[in-house]
């Protein structure tokens, strides 16, 4: 007899699977309990209420106001007003940046520090967006990276606290605090743009009474703090916090370094009145005593 | 080019639905510089131009592709607003035909502008510092003053509280008082009537009353007494100063019995 273990079952199926056609699409059945066979419900008691139960309000689709507490003051209306956004409308928002990324973009080639750093240069980098629409104010730079931070620049932002202002002196640069309105940003942040606009630049507005203190004060290094006092400020912050103030006379870009703002100017180099063609490469100045004039003021 | 005589003005409108105004479509005025496609020039050179281009674009496309510009017609430069033609030359330069004096405010604007800004900054930055300081005075007042107020609220804080105490003591005081009185007096009225008797009673209330009025009595001969013995030791000090002949005895009594009416009672 055979010693080869073939069981029974085995030998039928292999005999299956000879006599029987090929196996195809046609011949297959799903296996038992593969195919959930849901029919919709249809009429009084295969339908089986869809869910709203058996009689009464339910099944009438009777519902009360989404919110309804049964009675009680609900949820939604038991807080007249909430003051998480009071005054919201009121108040600027500035982009963060850190010294560290500042760094980095100096080191990457990313920033020039050929030339001063204004919001015009930082949104040439095409790193950050700022629409003054949703009252953002421009740029304000943080602490993070102050220890390491080894480029001397000089830097207009909008926001600057006392450690990043020592942590851009220490380096021998020097760093100013400038308001923006919202149409000088609008102009600043994209100046081809608003070239293409054909129209004079115009001048810088002064801050609003809640911001004038601090850009007022020459510990924040504000554009419109007296110079002679943001130098006073410069030494005593050096002294703060312990370093040597270098001379800036003896920097090879003692001009570049030196260079500031009229608070009525928005651009390096150019002044209100002018308008400026980017297709034939002019720029345009008004003669009009009266244009001049206003645009002096 | 000879530009054409000038007709009447049609208002700058839209068509098709569209939302820009379409002046290469339809033209706005009632004259129109003729387009490149309909010129129809004697230069030789300007035809051979014409048929090299074989874009196949529309007009304006191909001079939208070229920066190409046509020169506004004076109707365009009337009707146009002047913010468009101030792009057209911001895009385009000095090609444009925009005349540069466009460029600055008018009249009119600069007029507004001045208005607008009278009103949104009334003052220079000199009266804004002085305000701000001025705000920073008043806040840094206020401040102090409440301090000192406060200061000085503390300092009789320890007397206040004594004072509290005091009155709560007091009142606490007449409460008790009040209250045990009022038990003495029920008890009191309890041993005379000589059984146990509810104070809303009757009864009660009237032994109360009587009670009352023989209290009422006592106390007023009290008083009287008292009155007594003060005018008695006065009359003795008064005495003792003076070292003349004393009084008689009969001066010091006072319950002498009354002198009797001799006048005669009427008769009846």
């Amino acid at each position: 007899q055979d010693e080869v273990m073939t069981s029974s079952g085995t030998e039928k199926a292999l005999s299956l699977l000879r006599r029987l056609p090929r196996v195809s699409i046609g011949n297959l059945g799903p296996n038992p309990g593969a195919h959930n066979e849901k029919r919709r419900g249809r009429g009084i008691y295969g339908g089986k209420t869809h869910g709203a139960g058996s009689g009464g309000s339910g099944q009438r689709q009777n519902f009360m106001r989404v919110g309804y507490e049964t009675g009680n003051t609900p949820f939604y209306l038991r807080f007249s007003y909430q003051t998480y956004y009071k005054g919201h409308h009121l108040k600027l928002s500035y982009t963060p940046l850190c010294m560290g990324k500042l760094q980095m973009m100096i080191d990457t080639n990313r920033l020039r520090c050929d030339v001063p750093v204004d919001v015009t240069q930082l949104m040439a980098t095409g790193l950050f967006s700022i629409s003054p629409q949703q009252k953002e104010g421009g740029f304000m730079l943080e602490n993070e990276g102050i220890d390491h931070f080894k480029a001397t620049i000089n830097i207009e932002v909008q926001w600057a606290n006392e450690a990043v202002i020592a942590s851009v002196e220490r380096n021998g640069g020097f760093i100013t605090t400038a308001y923006f309105d919202p149409l000088s940003l609008t102009a600043a942040i994209k100046p081809v743009e608003f070239f293409g606009r054909g129209i004079a630049i115009p001048r810088r507005m002064l801050p609003p009474q809640h911001l004038i203190d601090y850009y007022s004060d020459p510990k924040n290094r504000g554009y419109l703090a007296d110079p002679a006092e943001v130098a006073r400020e410069r030494f005593l912050l050096a002294q703060k916090y312990g370093y040597e103030l270098p001379d800036v006379n003896a920097s090879p870009n003692k001009d570049i370094l030196l260079e500031r703002k009229d608070p009525r100017q928005i651009f390096f180099g150019l002044e209100p009145g002018w308008v400026v063609n980017l297709k034939d490469k002019v720029i345009l100045k008004p003669t009009d005593p009266e244009l001049k004039e206003h645009f002096a003021s | 080019m000879l530009k054409m005589s000038l007709y009447r003005v049609i208002e700058a409108g839209y068509r098709r639905g569209g939302r820009r105004l379409s002046t290469h479509i339809a033209p706005l005025f009632q004259e129109t510089t003729p387009t490149q496609q309909e010129t129809f020039s004697e230069n030789e050179e300007d035809i051979i131009e014409q048929k090299r281009n074989k874009s196949r674009l529309k007009q304006w496309h191909f001079a939208k592709y070229h920066s190409q510009i046509q020169e506004l017609t004076d109707d365009e430069e009337q009707v146009l607003s002047l913010r468009f033609q101030r792009k057209l030359y911001g895009s385009y330069g000095a090609i444009s035909g925009i005349s540069s004096a466009k460029l600055w405010p008018s009249k009119e604007e600069l007029a507004t502008e001045k208005e607008r800004e009278s009103i949104t900054y009334p003052h220079t930055v000199q009266e804004m510092i002085n305000i701000a300081k001025e705000q920073k005075k008043q806040e840094e007042k206020l401040l102090k003053e409440r301090q000192e107020d406060l200061v000085r609220k503390v300092a009789k804080l320890k007397e206040w509280k004594m004072e509290v105490n005091k009155r709560v003591a007091k009142q606490e005081k007449e409460a008790q008082e009040a209250k045990e009185k009022k038990e003495r007096l029920i008890e009191e009225v309890r041993s005379i009537l000589g059984y146990r008797i509810d104070p809303k009673d009757e009864r009660f209330k009237e032994a109360l009353l009587k009670k009352e009025m023989e209290d009422k009595k006592a106390s007023k001969a009290a008083k009287k007494l008292a009155r007594q013995q003060r005018l008695i030791e006065r009359l003795t000090e008064a005495s003792a100063e003076v070292p003349s002949a004393g009084r008689s005895s009969t001066d010091d009594e006072p319950n002498r019995d009354p002198p009797s009416n001799t006048s005669g009672s009427p008769e009846v």
